[in-house]
């Protein structure tokens, strides 16, 4: 009996003991919710965080979470109101109309930030992104981080079978069964996977009409238009007819990533910032052989036009400490730190005296491309229950390609889901 | 307690048949953990050549990252998942355990309904609980420690715990217990000098299952806690990266994590064995 | 068994004495569980947007409406999460009492055996997931290596719904199989020999010995944990997220990604809550049947 006393005692204060935390921070400390290949993109903890300790004295409390999380955890942190991530970073479609209410509006800060830092040199395309000039005319954000569609495709294949790049969606179909060889190379590799995969895949291919899923003032459901159902049926051709994976349904980022690095397929549209991966001869079987060209579209001319991938810092309203908070913002998107970003940590820069860099232009000849196709891209729409319309979209999509509608009852369908929540 | 004669046994087949199956089982069991150590030993390009390869060259970089002492080291996390694990395990059989006396041993006034309430809190799917234990904790200021998270993984290891203990106390004669309370033991006596070594291997199949779900758990853990007390499976959700799974971190970290609960199985289960004495003896 | 004899010498010195003992686990639930439970209810008759700086609105039964009547993937979300829930179930009972019966009947080696095969279980569900992906994988995953060396065609395992079923079914049971097993194999430990020895005077065979003797023995902690395990299943998730994620389409997509998307995704909390409660009340009526079962074999 005595002995169980001490041992239910003994337990107390062990639980006291080790779970002590500390509340009390430091005049100017901020805390950073981030992605952790993000974070690994501003050089982790020797990086921009550590400059910030010894040029400002901010201290950097960092906290990473993975991709399908991340929302989550800051949502809940906005939610309850504690401001217990002074700065968070989330893709663009997050940052809307519901969301901005936990957001430290940045116009302010963004007008007394030092010349040096430059906002107007942020890639004018991106600046728009977490700004609402018909809500209230405010800004959210400031771009981190960004990448777009780009066709990556094999040199070496194409050089063997006197091919040229394509220009129209027509020639990139003729070059994929004509690439296509049965049982070692796939003519072109797309995502099929639910959710977030085959719906940012075929955006991609989308985008490339002009316009998005949504109208610009998002009262609009466009996936029913006419050259919509002709891009959906461009982007399953190549699965319906064998050309791509058999098994493309079940594909996501690791499979039609590894696909190309390991040399099993001949084209495919990805997330520019793949590149530096791609072409790292550690890694990948063909890292001299690939070559990129800009998403095609149905006229042939100004190709390029596609979805636009980025990364926005947003800064919660609740932050005590919000002079610190865009000083860590200023340091992860200055050109010095958007620079090194870009050679050294694999960053996507959204900055354009980055892409003119003579040295970094040097380690990524891609980056013209990059540069034009980053500038004529479009945002995904920006609605509260975008969510909600990916999954809708996405479940259609693959309607289509398990054949069990067709291409303009899938694309209609899809509109009639997303109507009411519009 | 290899005096058993296998003619007593509980009506089992022995044979060479028997043996097979087990070999069976054993393959299909390991295969798969075989396959992720392997996979934490190669490099990406080997993890995804075609056809598979078995043998190759063993690359040991990610073990010397995440078991070192440097940036990227995971010790910390291990540290915070086995105190959480193990505090957790240790509340939850005591506390369970003599919830599970009082419904096995005793017959009082709503217990059948107490029971089934034990079980519905369980129902509940733990996502639901999130948004109002954390708004309760942040009021309470209690986020980001491990009390936090030992007494959330305590509180939903209770319904199971206490479900299966009774389960086993259920199944021992009272003849012992009521000799002890005629000699004058209290309720605690008996319960912890008379019942729980008795039902030792229920109890120790339980305790085990508490510290897995403790130590795999993922949604509270990632949740409530952000820089003092993360956790190993919130360090490896996060090698599944923007672009790309990190396979190889992936691997390594599966395999470190298994470790420790192997080896607390495997020493758990001389409990198993000692039964079966205890058994024999009486 | 006895267990319809009173206890009651200790009730005559304390009629307290059992609430006393409840009491600690009872406080622990009341505080961390039973009020997001009753808070639960409460929300799933709220329209509440998450993110919305809109105040929640009392809207009655609409939530459970909307779900039954008017929500397409609500019907085929059940059908794969009760399908799942009882091939798995079925399974694990199968494989699960094999292997805790010959693992008792091993006189050598039983204890490493026994090691081995329950490490399944103590491996973390993400790496089960990522691990049996690389597995299922069309070119690259051993299975279908396997199938090609013994001559058979390739299957498209996560990319078609039927595959993709089995697929995660074979993955899941792979994983918790070892949590019957173990609790079988410890009820098979704490029976004492005595009654086995008199089976075995009595000139009953094996298989009467077990179905007769053994089986109703260990009923009871085998009807908790399978109850337990069929709660597990009904809301799990990480297996089919890692392995799927609910595809293709939303053919392999459970309770638990329904309600995890439509809380932390669509940030509709009243409907959220409206699933969780139908799932509660099927989590209730599975119990129900686990405690009738086990009661019914043990007057029997």
């Amino acid at each position: 009996m005595k002995s169980l006393r001490k041992m239910v005692k003994l337990v107390i204060f062990s639980i006291m003991f080790f779970s002590a935390y500390s509340l009390t921070l430091a005049a100017d400390s901020v805390t950073l919710l981030i992605h952790p290949t993000l974070y690994k993109a501003m050089g982790g903890k020797d990086g921009v965080v550590a400059d910030l300790k010894k040029e400002k004295s901010i201290d950097v409390t960092v906290i990473t979470s993975p991709y399908g999380n991340i929302l989550d955890k800051a949502v809940l942190s906005f939610v309850s109101g504690g401001g217990e991530f002074d700065v968070v970073t989330l893709i663009g479609p997050w940052i809307n109309s519901e969301t901005t209410n936990f957001f430290e509006p940045l116009e302010s800060y963004i007008a007394g930030a030092p010349a040096e830092w430059d906002y107007e040199d942020i890639i004018g395309s991106l600046r728009k992104v977490p700004t609402f000039p018909k809500m209230n005319g405010k800004t959210y954000g400031i771009p981190y981080r960004v990448g777009t569609g780009i066709f990556y495709y094999r040199k070496d294949l194409f050089a063997k079978a006197n091919l040229q790049t394509p220009k129209t969606w027509d020639e990139f179909l003729e070059l994929s069964e004509k690439l296509y060889q049965p049982g070692s190379i796939y003519g072109v590799v797309q995502r099929g996977k639910p959710g977030v995969h085959v719906e940012q895949d075929f955006k991609r291919y989308l985008f490339s009409t002009g316009h998005a899923v949504l109208s610009e003032d998002l009262s609009t459901c466009l996936l029913n238009k006419d050259d919509s159902i002709r891009v959906l049926e461009v982007f399953g051709k190549p699965f319906l007819s064998g050309w791509a994976p058999p098994d493309m349904l079940a594909w996501g980022r690791d499979e039609y990533r590894t696909a190309m690095m390991q040399g099993r397929a001949a084209m495919g549209l990805y997330f520019s910032p793949y590149w530096g991966l791609m072409t790292n001869p550690e890694k990948s079987k063909v890292a001299d052989q690939l070559g990129w060209f800009l998403v095609p579209n149905f006229s042939g001319k100004n190709q390029g036009s596609t979805l636009n991938g980025g990364w926005f810092a947003v800064m919660d309203k609740k932050s005590k400490n919000k002079k610190a908070a865009f000083e860590l913002m200023m340091a992860m998107t200055n050109k010095k730190n958007q620079l090194r970003g870009g050679l050294e940590w694999s960053n996507g820069p959204i900055r354009t005296s980055v892409y003119n860099d003579p040295e970094f232009k040097r380690k990524f000849p891609v980056a013209k491309g990059w540069l034009d196709a980053i500038s004529l891209g479009i945002a995904d729409a920006q609605h509260p229950r975008i969510t909600q319309i990916s999954d809708i979209t996405s479940k259609e999509i693959i309607n289509y390609l398990q054949k069990k509608k067709s291409a303009k009852e899938a694309m209609d369908d899809a509109c009639n889901q997303i109507k009411p929540l519009l | 307690m290899k005096s058993i004669s296998q003619n007593i046994s509980p009506g089992i087949p022995t044979n060479s048949v028997s043996k097979g199956i087990v070999m069976i089982l054993l393959v299909f069991s390991l295969l798969p953990i075989i396959w992720i150590i392997l996979t934490s030993i190669k490099s990406e390009q080997a993890i995804f050549s075609i056809p598979p390869k078995v043998f190759v060259a063993p690359d040991f970089s990610a073990y010397k990252i995440f078991l070192g002492l440097g940036n990227n080291s995971a010790i910390p996390f291990i540290w915070n998942s086995l105190f959480i694990a193990a505090m957790t395990t240790f509340l939850t059989v005591i506390v369970s355990s003599l919830a599970a006396y009082a419904f096995s041993r005793y017959r009082f006034k709503w217990s059948n309904h107490l029971l089934i309430l034990m079980l519905a809190t369980r129902l509940l799917p733990p996502v639901t609980a999130v948004v109002p234990l954390y708004l309760m904790f942040r009021y309470l200021d209690l986020l980001d420690t491990k009390f936090v998270l030992i007494i959330i993984y305590t509180a939903v290891e209770i319904p199971f715990a206490t479900w299966l203990m009774k389960a086993f106390f259920d199944g021992i004669p009272r003849e012992l217990e009521e000799s002890a309370a005629l000699d004058g033991c209290n309720a605690l006596q008996i319960i912890y000098k008379i019942t729980m070594p008795l039902a030792s291997p229920g109890i120790a199949a339980t305790s085990i299952f508490v510290f897995i779900l403790a130590w795999n758990e993922f949604m509270f853990a990632f949740m409530f806690t952000s820089i003092n007390v993360r956790t190993i499976p919130v360090r490896l959700a996060e090698t599944i990266g923007e672009m790309q799974v990190y396979w190889q971190e992936m691997a390594t970290l599966a395999t470190v994590i298994m470790l420790p609960a192997l080896i607390i199985g495997f020493f758990m289960q001389k409990y198993l064995v000692r039964a079966i004495t205890a058994g024999s003896v009486k | 068994m006895k267990n319809s004899r009173p206890f009651n010498f200790l009730l005559l010195k304390k009629k307290l004495t059992p609430y006393l003992l409840l009491s600690p686990a009872f406080l622990l639930l009341i505080v961390i569980l039973v009020y997001p439970l009753i808070y639960n209810f409460y929300l799933s008759f709220l329209k509440w947007r998450l993110t919305s700086p809109v105040p929640s609105k009392f809207v009655g039964f609409e939530n459970y409406v909307n779900l039954f009547l008017y929500d397409p993937d609500f019907l085929d979300v059940s059908k794969f999460s009760l399908g799942f829930t009882i091939v798995t179930i079925f399974m694990e009972f199968i494989i699960g009492l094999f292997s805790a019966l010959l693992l008792y009947g091993l006189v050598r080696g039983r204890r490493l055996m026994t090691s081995f095969l329950l490490t399944p279980y103590m491996v973390a569900p993400i790496a089960v997931g990522l691990g049996w992906r690389l597995m299922w994988d069309r070119d690259l995953g051993l299975v279908n290596f396997f199938l090609v060396f013994i001559g058979l065609d390739k299957i498209n395992w996560l990319a078609e719904s039927m595959p993709a079923f089995w697929a995660i079914v074979i993955s899941e049971v792979w994983r918790s199989t070892p949590f019957v097993t173990m609790i079988l194999l410890a009820g098979l430990t704490s029976l004492s020999n005595e009654i086995f020895e008199a089976a075995h005077i009595d000139g009953a065979n094996r298989w009467q010995t077990f179905w007769k003797i053994t089986f109703p023995l260990i009923l009871p902690p085998l009807a908790v944990s399978l109850m337990f395990q069929t709660i597990f299943k009904l809301r799990v998730f990480d297996i089919p997220f890692i392995l799927t994620e609910g595809g293709p389409g939303t053919s392999t997509m459970p309770y638990g990604m329904l309600i995890h998307r439509t809380y932390f995704k669509y940030f509709d909390v009243g409907k959220a809550a409206a699933i969780s409660v139908v799932l509660l009340f099927i989590g209730i009526v599975v119990a129900m049947i686990y405690v009738k079962i086990s009661k019914m074999k043990q007057t029997s």
